[in-house]
């Protein structure tokens, strides 16, 4: 599926997490599916103009993250789902114990996330009600907003803007089979 | 040397100054539509009526001179002979090869200016974007260049099929007009020199195929899905033509050089199945280059609107979203230290530059005139 990887050198993300961001979004969008090739670190990085450690990073997190594989002589694809099923707990081993959640490192570091966003929610004078009402907003965008439809996937560096919904309406779905 | 190889010979030496005149004048028009002469502009520039003429006046210019040049080496036919307008069609390739560089960089200047006064600028922040597409087309694989393997070998087995047949004295080399002027002894190592060309043009070729596989893809931001198609297509086209180009070049002069030196064809002969072989792989050139444009962008004008990422509004679009123009030195050698790419497209004509930054770059330069000068005066020792 055609995916569209942009880096602004004057977005206040560094390129790497931009990078990871974006590589994330699409994997959860579809654009992405598992067992896709991405490119090579030094392809990206010539095509992007950006330096090969970046890349590099980006791709060690997204690998140490369990998003993606990476294997001498094919290179990086995007890894099966850990979250599916039990079959995919029992594969990667490093569950909690409850259900088929992420492997571990990844659950830490969302949890982490959550945490910290639900603190600048309550310091700004939220409560938990508001908080879930946003939490459940943007589920329902991620879950049910984009998926079918477009092939294209395509993510800025936050979910709180409508750069998304922007995109929809400036490039349409590409067309099957060109000549 | 007879007449109907005289004319011949004239006829494939003319070509080439003709053929080289056309491409350097056709520059303009088979460039990125992101660019011109050099210098980063919005949309709207490529429509502009003063570039318009700056484009209608470099053409003419060069065109022009081309032609004076050929007229003059076919004057120089008739009144000192042969020889001497060979020697004036070589220094006529070079010099209108130099004459365009010159003209664009007028060119160039000028569309400074008329960047600045319309203040075509940036917006702030550049965008580096890339496509993951795996269906679009693939350039051929570097597997494909083992076929010059297979010709070296053939050639190797026609040298020793023939030797036999080698006259004592082995004609080596031939004049400007194709009249033998010089001679080695028969031996075995004789036949080895035709396979060592094909091996150079070989390893050459193949450099070529994987500086393709390997380049920088720019994508246009404008348009995405179009640009990255068109830029596959064009790719996949160069490589298909690389090979193909390789391989006529390698198989036609390599063999018939053998067969030359086994007293088969007539060294003149071979002389000129040279020349043809030049002038039909320039015209190959001229003809993709033309047809898909730099980075397939021709190609995306006619077809391209299929992602429905144009919508004709080209002609008001003064925005830019990058300007490469500090990183292109004259607007044609590329030098930029963050920019992990060696190969990327050119910014004026088409095919692809080197990153001067890169020292593997400097490098393979250094290498490059070492081989050249080597090739030339070893054999003259």
């Amino acid at each position: 599926m055609p995916m569209i990887i942009e880096i602004d050198q004057s977005d206040g993300a560094p390129l790497y997490e931009q990078l990871r961001r974006q590589i994330v979004a699409a994997i959860a969008n579809g654009g992405l599916a598992p067992g896709d090739r991405l490119p090579s670190v030094r392809s990206l990085a010539v095509d992007l103009g950006i330096n090969l450690h970046t890349v590099n990073k980006a791709y060690a997190m997204l690998r140490d993250d369990g998003y993606i594989t990476m294997r001498r002589g094919s290179g990086a694809a995007v890894a099966a789902p850990v979250m599916s099923t039990t079959a995919g707990a029992r594969r990667t081993g490093t569950l909690d114990a409850s259900d088929g959640g992420p492997s571990g490192h990844v659950a830490e570091r969302l949890t982490g996330e959550l945490h910290r966003l639900i603190l600048e929610h309550k310091a700004l004078g939220g409560d938990a009600a508001s908080f879930l009402d946003m939490a459940r907003s943007q589920c329902e965008r991620v879950y049910e907003g984009r998926t079918g439809g477009t092939a294209i996937a395509r993510a800025g560096g936050t979910i709180m803007t409508d750069t998304a919904d922007e995109f929809q309406r400036t490039v349409t779905p590409q067309k099957e089979g060109r000549p | 040397m007879n007449n109907a190889m005289t004319i011949w010979t004239m006829v494939m030496w003319v070509l080439l100054p003709v053929l080289v005149t056309v491409s350097v004048a056709v520059a303009p028009w088979v460039t990125d539509r992101r660019e011109v002469f050099g210098v980063t502009v919005p949309p709207s520039a490529f429509a502009d009526e003063r570039i318009l003429g700056l484009r209608r006046n470099y053409a003419a210019s060069v065109g022009c001179l081309g032609g004076m040049f050929v007229l003059a080496s076919l004057g120089v036919w008739r009144g000192f002979g042969l020889t001497a307008a060979l020697w004036v069609v070589s220094l006529a390739s070079v010099l209108i090869t130099v004459i365009g560089f010159v003209r664009l960089q007028r060119c160039r200047r000028e569309v400074l200016a008329i960047k600045a006064e319309r203040g075509w600028r940036a917006d702030a922040g550049s965008r580096c974007i890339a496509v993951i597409d795996g269906s679009l087309p693939k350039p051929l694989s570097p597997w494909w260049d083992l076929v010059y393997v297979a010709i070296i070998a053939a050639t190797v087995a026609v040298g020793y099929l023939g030797y036999d047949g080698m006259p004592q004295r082995v004609p080596m080399h031939t004049d400007m007009a194709g009249v033998v002027d010089g001679w080695a002894d028969k031996s075995p190592l004789v036949i080895w020199f035709a396979p060592a060309y094909e091996l150079v043009l070989a390893i050459v070729m193949t450099i070529a195929h994987i500086a393709i596989l390997n380049a920088k893809r720019p994508i246009d931001p404008r348009r995405p899905m179009d640009s990255a198609w068109g830029y596959a297509v064009m790719m996949r086209a160069w490589s298909v033509y690389t090979l193909i180009v390789g391989v006529v070049v390698t198989l036609g002069i390599g063999m018939a050089v053998q067969l030359g030196v086994l007293g088969l064809v007539p060294l003149g002969a071979v002389g000129l199945i040279g020349m043809l072989v030049a002038v039909l792989a320039l015209v190959g050139c001229l003809v993709v280059a033309l047809f898909y444009g730099q980075n397939g962008s021709r190609l995306v004008e006619r077809d391209g609107s299929a992602a429905g990422e144009m919508d004709g509004s080209d002609a008001d679009d003064d925005a830019m979203s990058y300007d490469d123009d500090r990183y292109w030195c004259w607007g044609v050698l590329y030098v930029n230290r963050d920019d992990p790419a060696v190969w990327v497209p050119k910014r004026f004509g088409v095919g692809w530059t080197v990153n001067l930054a890169r020292p593997s770059v400097w490098v393979g330069i250094v290498a490059l005139i070492v081989l050249s000068v080597a090739g030339i005066t070893l054999p003259l020792m």
